[in-house]
């Protein structure tokens, strides 16, 4: 796992959302197992004990299990990995609607951009 | 344990392994050039400068052992040596040892020159007597026997007062030399005052005779001397140790 | 409870002329990895050699796991200084070695290991090394071990930047993951935070702000390098 950190922000929370990110969209399968916390850390070079907190974190979302001597893996309930998904687009949605609002979109306009690139998209 | 001081007596041997080459570099050396003079000086003029480097040893041996604990602040290792996990004790012992060995392959050196020197004499035609021969042989032994040892020791007590007051001096973090100065003067001058007070105390200890020695009938030679010399050193060593490992800054 | 890896307890180191460290307090927790931050000068060399037993405070109390600094403590704790502190005339492999005899924790296959990798020669002379290789084998002797208590005193000093990141992703991998303590020292925030748990910010011998890496980046929105400009200009 590698990604550009920002130092402004708490690391462990931006390892703990790249890590959703890629379980809600099957990069790591429900029941898969995910890298170890050492490999994290070499992956983004950080410590070993925020990853683990991030892992704590993760944790306590349901998404993942440790089991102990094991590892650490995707939960096999799709239903909470369906739910994580769900509410992590509603998020970058939410997101997405506070910068386009910056720029004076309306509800209609954003509708009207997504009809456009849509059809773009099919050229 | 001893394998700690094993690797630092090994280390201090290592380090010092340069400059001993050159000391006995240069009593072989002496002894050669020796050899090449006794066409002109004569036998056994040449011969008796074959003892001349233990004159200087007794002097090395001191220099060395203040110089050897130096070292470890000049070249910036006292750090390193410091944050292994040993006494002061481990630390001072190792370097007094490595120096007296040291001390010891060098006097063994120098007489061994002078005894092949000796051993060769008819070659030059000089006039020569057996060992075994010389009158009073076993006084003759005995007699450098006690005052060989009596020189080692006091090697010994000048190394160890060297090395305090360097470590005193190291103790300070201003004027370092100045205080290092001051307490030579100081230990050597302590060390004198309680020898006089501590021979008069042990003057019941006996005293070692030697019979028909060349000129004297007899010499006598009071071990309260030396068992004083051993007291003070082994004082020294205790203080010395505990500078090291607790007072000294690095 | 556990106890801390370091307490520092009022502690003032006071040189003839300045004033090194002037009533530092901290308590750190076993396992963390600590960054000492602060410009040079700031009593950042002074305060890591009394925690590792080379230097005395003048006042104050000096707690590492529990134990006033002294033999026993030494066993447990690798410092690396930021010079060169190791014997001139040894080679590397001789310095493995030597170490090795004080402490049964250095493992020589490790320590071949991260030879390659720092590109070390085993036979090479340290007193022939170049300052940026001599950094480099502080570091390979330090990670040979495992040290419950690790003190790197500018461990980047000398190390040209390229190979900066190489090393501090050596010595992120090299952490044992639960268990060791580690303090850093560095002027050079910005390479080394990601790696730090806790951070002490040190200006004239005091720590002026001290806290969780994380929590402080929360609270501030600042990562270590803009506090470090911020807490100490």
């Amino acid at each position: 796992m590698q990604f550009e950190i920002d130092e402004r922000q708490p690391i462990y929370r931006q390892i703990m959302d790249a890590l959703i990110r890629q379980i809600a969209r099957g990069h790591w399968p429900p029941g898969g197992k995910l890298p170890s916390i050492r490999e994290v850390a070499e992956g983004v070079r950080v410590n070993p004990n925020t990853v683990a907190r991030a892992f704590q974190e993760l944790e306590r979302t349901g998404l993942v299990e440790t089991r102990r001597g094991e590892g650490t893996f995707v939960t096999i309930d799709t239903k909470v990995i369906k739910d994580c998904r769900e509410e992590t687009a509603r998020e970058v949605w939410a997101e997405f609607l506070v910068k386009i609002r910056e720029l004076g979109f309306t509800n209609e306009d954003v509708q009207r951009l997504a009809a456009e690139l849509k059809e773009e998209g099919k050229r | 344990m001893s394998k700690m001081f094993f690797a630092l007596y090994r280390k201090e041997l290592g380090g010092a392994r340069n400059i001993f080459l050159t000391i006995l570099g240069l009593i072989l050396g002496l002894g050669v050039f020796l050899l090449t003079r006794i066409s002109t000086w004569g036998y056994w003029q040449a011969f008796g400068f074959t003892f001349l480097p233990l004159a200087f040893l007794v002097f090395w041996g001191m220099f060395r052992a203040f110089a050897i604990v130096r070292e470890e602040w000049k070249e910036g290792t006292a750090p390193f040596l410091r944050s292994l996990p040993v006494s002061g004790w481990s630390i001072i012992g190792t370097k007094l040892l490595a120096v007296f060995t040291e001390w010891v392959v060098l006097v063994l050196a120098t007489l061994t020159i002078s005894a092949l020197f000796y051993a060769a004499a008819p070659l030059w035609g000089a006039e020569w007597v057996k060992l075994a021969e010389l009158p009073n042989l076993v006084e003759r032994i005995k007699f450098v026997a006690v005052f060989g040892a009596s020189i080692a020791l006091g090697v010994l007590l000048g190394s160890i007062i060297f090395q305090l007051a360097y470590l005193l001096g190291r103790t300070v973090n201003r004027f370092s030399g100045l205080v290092s100065i001051a307490a030579t003067i100081g230990l050597i001058y302590l060390t004198a005052k309680s020898s006089e007070i501590l021979v008069r105390w042990l003057s019941f200890a006996p005293s070692i005779n030697f019979i028909n020695l060349e000129s004297v009938d007899i010499f006598s030679f009071t071990t309260a001397t030396f068992l004083v010399m051993l007291i003070e050193f082994a004082l020294l060593f205790l203080v010395t140790g505990w500078v090291m490992e607790k007072r000294v800054e690095s | 409870m556990t106890i801390p890896a370091v307490i520092l307890d009022n502690v003032v180191k006071r040189f003839p002329l300045t004033k090194a460290l002037d009533g530092v307090n901290l308590a750190i927790d076993p396992g963390k990895v600590v960054g000492l931050l602060g410009h040079n000068g700031s009593g950042k060399t002074t305060m890591l050699k009394i925690i590792a037993g080379l230097r005395r405070p003048t006042s104050g109390r000096v707690e590492v796991f529990g134990m006033a600094p002294g033999v026993e403590t030494k066993k447990r704790v690798a410092f690396l200084s930021e010079v060169n502190t190791y014997y001139d005339w040894m080679t590397v492999d001789g310095l493995l070695n030597f170490v090795k005899s004080f402490h049964p924790d250095l493992c020589l296959e490790k320590a071949a290991e991260l030879k390659e990798f720092m590109k070390l020669k085993g036979a090479a002379k340290i007193g022939a090394l170049s300052k940026g290789q001599q950094a480099r084998l502080k570091l390979v002797v330090g990670l040979s071990r495992q040290a419950d208590l690790m003190l790197l005193d500018e461990p980047l000093a000398g190390i040209d930047p390229p190979s900066r990141a190489k090393i501090l992703h050596a010595l992120v991998g090299e952490l044992r993951q639960e268990g060791q303590t580690v303090i850093i020292s560095t002027h050079e925030v910005k390479e080394a935070e990601p790696i730090f748990d806790h951070v002490v910010f040190l200006r004239e011998g005091r720590n002026v702000l001290e806290g969780d890496a994380e929590t402080l980046r929360a609270e501030t929105g600042h990562s270590m390098e803009e506090l470090f400009g911020e807490v100490l200009e």
